[in-house]
């Protein structure tokens, strides 16, 4: 499968090597020794024969670099533009061989550069010799220039070292961008990003945001985003209550609770987390049927589809024009249209039930909670103020907590009640065999909330008790000493102090939660490797745009939480002169 | 204070006073103990009351389901020919008192059944189950020199466990990896000889050999790039080849995880002595490759070795699915062991470069003699952290269709004859892995002791 033109480089650089070797001989120079000459040889029969290669690929058979790339103009305004395919399986596969070659190339190089200065030393004639430092006034050698070779100057050793490797880093990216045009252009999949706008034909279900087969794959991304967010966050406030929790029982004098708590540890952060959230959702999905379902008050039911709750409406149903009526109706096809005309009992409430399928949590006259709260948030800020000047002023205290949660939940309630808001509990009801109506959190949600929650919490436990246990005890008893109460030593002494240790690794610990969060993937819930990077992927087969998409939205998370925490970090860190 | 001892000094020149006294019974025996650990206070009697609460409603159950009630050996109790879960059904009352058939206790029957696939997946299709007993036995006796120097015979393990992964590959795959990578294993074999083996014969041509052989390895992985030896190999062809796709359970496992661990540790800390380089465009790469690849989950990155792997490739190359994951665990693990090993480099004092600096070692040589050996013993711990957590991490292998011990597991809860056993199959491999993590940290504390050069106040 080698390309006659493969071996014209091999004849010209053994060909190079004996002339060179003859004339050197010729020059009276000593002969290299049989090993140093096999070495150098080889080398230069490597890195010649990689030369050559490229030399023929460019200007032999009328490849070139310039052909290989796109004019930028071009990459995204003419939707069919293609790559040009570099060559063919065989020239490319000596492509392959020539970059595989190189870093082989480049250390036989420089281990016959090495063994050409052992044996000639400064004679070498392809060796520069030092400059004469003489001139310039530097008497003793070592003293602010370089003796011996050039091999041995530092500085000439950093530059071809990183030419080097910048090169070889280039080339494995060039290799692998060609090769990747080529074969998507043999594929015939068309790079681009027009995809997100096609119909995603699957349904995004079991998370925060439903959305149908019929929007599009923009939509299905955007869903499995939200979901991944509400895993991340739900999951990282569970773990870090649990695992506070955990960690200071681990610490606690009493022997039965810590042990339990080294035991809690232990077990979970040896057990790989993927079979963790198998195995909760291999049990949550032992629970009955919907119709089965575990009750709790008659409010909560638990089944084998999820888990469900009443929902809370504040504010009224949306007030829908004719013309918005209309169109609802003609989406929702005739089956449907009989079936919501059935179940609102006549033509004339039709109207409210088609209100009631898109009334938001938050509906009409809901702005009153908002506003409360903005204002209730206000009035406390205003009002903590007012209480660190008056304990800098006078020295009393003001009972801040208390009144700081008082406003923010009773104000708004008040607001509320006052602005005669309706605020109604939807509670969920069984018809058939499905529930309808309420809160639902779908089976794979919980299981994988659950798992990811207790497993980063036996890592969090281990941060705050190594946080708690570096503040040294005398911080404790100095507390004391001034008359604070176990309470407050922990809340204004002991407790900032630990901070610092705590929330570095912490740090790492949420954003390990967040990239576990794309385990979801095996028990269903579509987050956003589910989504763009797994079902949209392969209906499309555009899997460089939808891994690149997907890995761009994890590290910007991690950066975006490494930045907050590092501004918080710094905030909290402790300033020394 | 002064009084105090005046006082006794002169109790003892009397040779009188007071005979010590017991202490009271409440501070001493079992009452005293339990007195302080467990109902020092109210706080800790009530916790110490809601622990045993907890205990009481977890443990006998637990106890009961997997061992008291459990059925253990495999028999076809039902008659009814094949051996299924069914066969661990009694009669149980339900909630209504009347008598039903249930599964009870935990039906280990599964895992009996399974056992061979559990161990080593589909490979008894083409090879015998004895080539991977064998293997992972050569693992043990290759890895107990490594691991503790007080074993007999250290040596002569030692230049096993050097021979060890030809040894495995060949029992594994029942081929060669090719003429030119087997020369290139037995040079190392051969020039490691010497270090072994302070006074055997011939030790002069062997170290001279040893100094020659990088140079030689180079030269045979370049020529294998250009000549091909399709096919030749020194391997003896006695054995049948086993496609990788048939390995499986804790075979492959332990084929990733050990990969994974030998492979990482070299390139981790290559990738941190880069982003510690004076030379900004190897610093810059290494920081962004590291920075990439902590950014992303390991699942992302082995859907790109899945899905864009190929892409990258000339058509008709085709990678074998566990070499993509092996790449990309390898790499993944690589760069975490990075940060870890950074943290130790950093930890060494300023001093130490200068020192090795001022002995006029070369860099490599004032890394591998002075700087390296103190801060891999700094970051015991964050290594063998990262061990464990790429051993956990082989679990996500499913995700691209492998069959580890978990997919394994998974895989065999579909059968019908064993379906609702997943209580069972999951506790099984979680033992599995909880024996390798657990004693992996066991040993890496038992390492931090025995390091201690006792710096330490």
């Amino acid at each position: 499968m080698t390309h006659f033109a493969d071996y014209i480089p091999y004849v010209a650089c053994l060909l190079a090597i004996v002339t060179f070797n003859n004339r050197a001989q010729q020059a009276g120079n000593p002969l290299p020794s049989s090993l140093t000459f096999a070495i150098s040889g080889g080398a230069a029969f490597l890195i010649g024969a990689w030369i050559g290669n490229w030399i023929i690929y460019w200007y032999f058979l009328g490849i070139q670099p310039a052909n290989i790339l796109p004019h930028p103009d071009t990459v995204f305004s003419t939707p069919d533009w293609k790559w040009v395919p570099i060559c063919d399986p065989v020239r490319v596969s000596s492509l392959a061989k020539t970059l595989l070659v190189t870093p082989g190339c480049l250390l036989g190089i420089a281990c016959a550069m090495f063994a050409w200065n052992r044996q000639y030393g400064l004679e070498n004639r392809f060796i520069r010799p030092p400059p004469d430092y003489s001139k310039f006034g530097v008497v003793a050698a070592g003293h602010g220039g370089f003796e011996g070779s050039l091999i041995n100057n530092p500085k000439v050793r950093s530059v071809v070292t990183q030419i080097v490797v910048i090169g070889s880093v280039a080339l494995l990216f060039y290799f692998i961008v060609a090769n990747t045009a080529h074969n998507l252009d043999r594929l015939g999949i068309a790079s681009g990003f027009k995809f997100l706008c096609d119909p995603a034909r699957y349904d995004v279900t079991g998370g925060f945001m439903p959305v149908s087969s019929t929007e599009t794959h923009w939509a299905a991304f955007t869903a499995g985003l939200l979901n991944t967010f509400v895993v991340a966050v739900f999951g990282c406030i569970a773990a870090t209550i649990l695992g506070v929790i955990i960690g200071v029982l681990r610490l606690s004098n009493n022997w039965i609770v810590s042990k339990l708590a080294a035991v809690y540890v232990e077990t979970l952060r040896n057990i790989p987390v993927l079979l963790q959230i198998l195995f909760w959702y291999g049990i949550f999905i032992l629970l009955p049927a919907p119709r089965q379902s575990l009750k709790i008050f008659d409010t909560f039911y638990l089944n084998n589809r999820g888990f469900l709750g009443p929902k809370l409406f504040v504010g009224d149903a949306p007030v829908l024009s004719a013309e918005q009526q209309a169109t609802m109706i003609s989406e929702m096809g005739d089956v449907k249209y009989q079936r919501l005309v059935e179940e609102a009992g006549g033509e004339e409430n039709v109207a409210a039930a088609l209100a009631e399928s898109v009334r938001p949590v938050f509906g009409d006259g809901s702005s009153v909670l908002f506003i409360s709260l903005i204002v209730a948030f206000f009035a406390v800020w205003f009002y903590r103020r007012w209480a660190r000047k008056r304990q800098e002023a006078t020295g009393q205290q003001s009972p801040v907590f208390l009144v700081s949660a008082g406003t923010i939940i009773l104000f708004p309630i008040l607001c509320l009640l006052i602005a005669g808001t309706t605020l109604e509990l939807q509670h969920t009801e069984l018809k058939g065999f499905n529930f309808v109506g309420g809160t639902s959190i779908s089976v794979s949600f919980v299981a994988l909330w659950f798992a990811l929650s207790v497993y980063t919490a036996a890592f969090i436990a281990e941060i705050v008790r190594a946080g708690i246990l570096a503040v040294p005890y005398g911080q404790t008893e100095a507390s004391y000493a001034l008359g604070l109460r176990p309470g407050q030593a922990m809340r204004l002494n002991i407790l900032p102090q630990a901070l610092r240790v705590i929330v570095p690794p912490l740090t790492s610990q949420y954003l390990n939660l967040t990239k576990n969060s794309s385990l979801a993937q095996v028990v269903g819930f579509l987050e956003i490797v589910g989504t763009i990077g797994g079902i949209t992927l392969n209906q499309t087969g555009q899997a460089v745009e939808c891994i690149v998409i997907t890995m761009a939205v994890y590290l910007i998370i991690s950066l975006v939480i490494s930045v907050f925490m590092n501004w918080y970090n710094k905030r909290i860190a402790l300033v020394e002169r | 204070m002064s009084d105090v001892t005046a006082n006794q000094s002169n109790l003892r020149v009397l040779g009188g006073g007071i005979a010590p006294r017991p202490a009271p019974a409440t501070t001493v025996g079992v009452v005293g103990w339990l007195r302080e650990n467990l109902f020092s206070s109210l706080l800790n009697t009530i916790l110490t009351i809601l622990s045993l609460i907890l205990l009481y409603f977890t443990v006998p159950p637990i106890i009961e389901w997997a061992f008291l009630d459990a059925f253990w050996t495999s028999f076809d109790y039902d008659g009814n020919g094949e051996i299924g879960r069914n066969d661990c059904r009694v009669e149980v009352l339900d909630a209504d008192g009347k008598a039903i058939n249930a599964v009870r206790g935990a039906c280990w029957m599964f895992v009996a059944e399974r056992w061979e696939q559990l161990l080593f997946g589909d490979f008894f299709k083409d090879g015998s189950l004895l080539r991977p007993t064998l293997a992972f036995i050569g693992l043990f006796i290759a890895v107990a020199p490594m691991l503790f120097d007080q074993v007999p015979g250290r040596n002569v393990l030692l230049l096993f466990a050097v021979v060890y992964p030809l040894l495995a590959i060949w029992l594994l795959s029942g081929t060669g990896i090719g003429i030119y990578y087997e020369l290139v294993y037995l040079g190392l074999i051969v020039s490691i000889l010497p270090f072994l083996f302070p006074h055997m014969p011939m030790r002069e041509p062997l170290t001279k050999f040893a100094r020659i052989y990088p140079l030689l390895a180079v030269v045979l992985i370049a020529a294998s790039f250009f000549v091909s030896a399709d096919g030749l190999t020194l391997v003896p062809g006695i054995l049948t080849s086993v496609d990788t796709h048939l390995w499986g359970g804790l075979l492959l496992t332990m084929v990733i995880g050990v990969v994974g661990i030998v492979l990482s540790l070299p390139i981790g800390v290559v990738l941190a002595l880069g982003r510690r380089s004076h030379m900004p465009a190897v610093k810059l790469l290494c920081v962004i490759f590291i920075e990439f690849i902590r950014g992303v989950p390991l699942i992302t990155l082995l859907f790109m070795a899945s899905n864009m792997l190929p892409l990258f490739f000339p058509e008709g190359y085709d990678f074998d699915k566990l070499v993509r994951a092996l790449i990309v665990v390898v790499m993944f693990s690589a760069a975490y062991m990075a940060e870890v090993i950074r943290g130790g480099l950093q930890a060494i004092p300023k001093g130490q470069y200068e020192a090795a600096d001022a002995l006029g070692l070369s860099y490599w040589k004032s890394m591998y003699l002075i700087i390296l050996p103190q801060a891999l013993k700094i970051v015991i711990p964050g290594i063998v952290n990262s061990f464990i957590g790429l051993f956990k991490d082989t679990t996500l292998v499913l995700i691209i269709g492998l069959f580890d011990i978990l997919n394994t597991a998974k895989l065999a809860l579909t059968d019908a004859k064993w379906i609702g056993s997943v209580k069972e199959a999951y506790a099984f491999v979680a033992l599995v892995y909880f024996i390798f993590c657990f004693a992996m940290s066991r040993y890496s504390i038992w390492l931090e002791g025995k390091l201690e050069t006792g710096h330490k106040r």
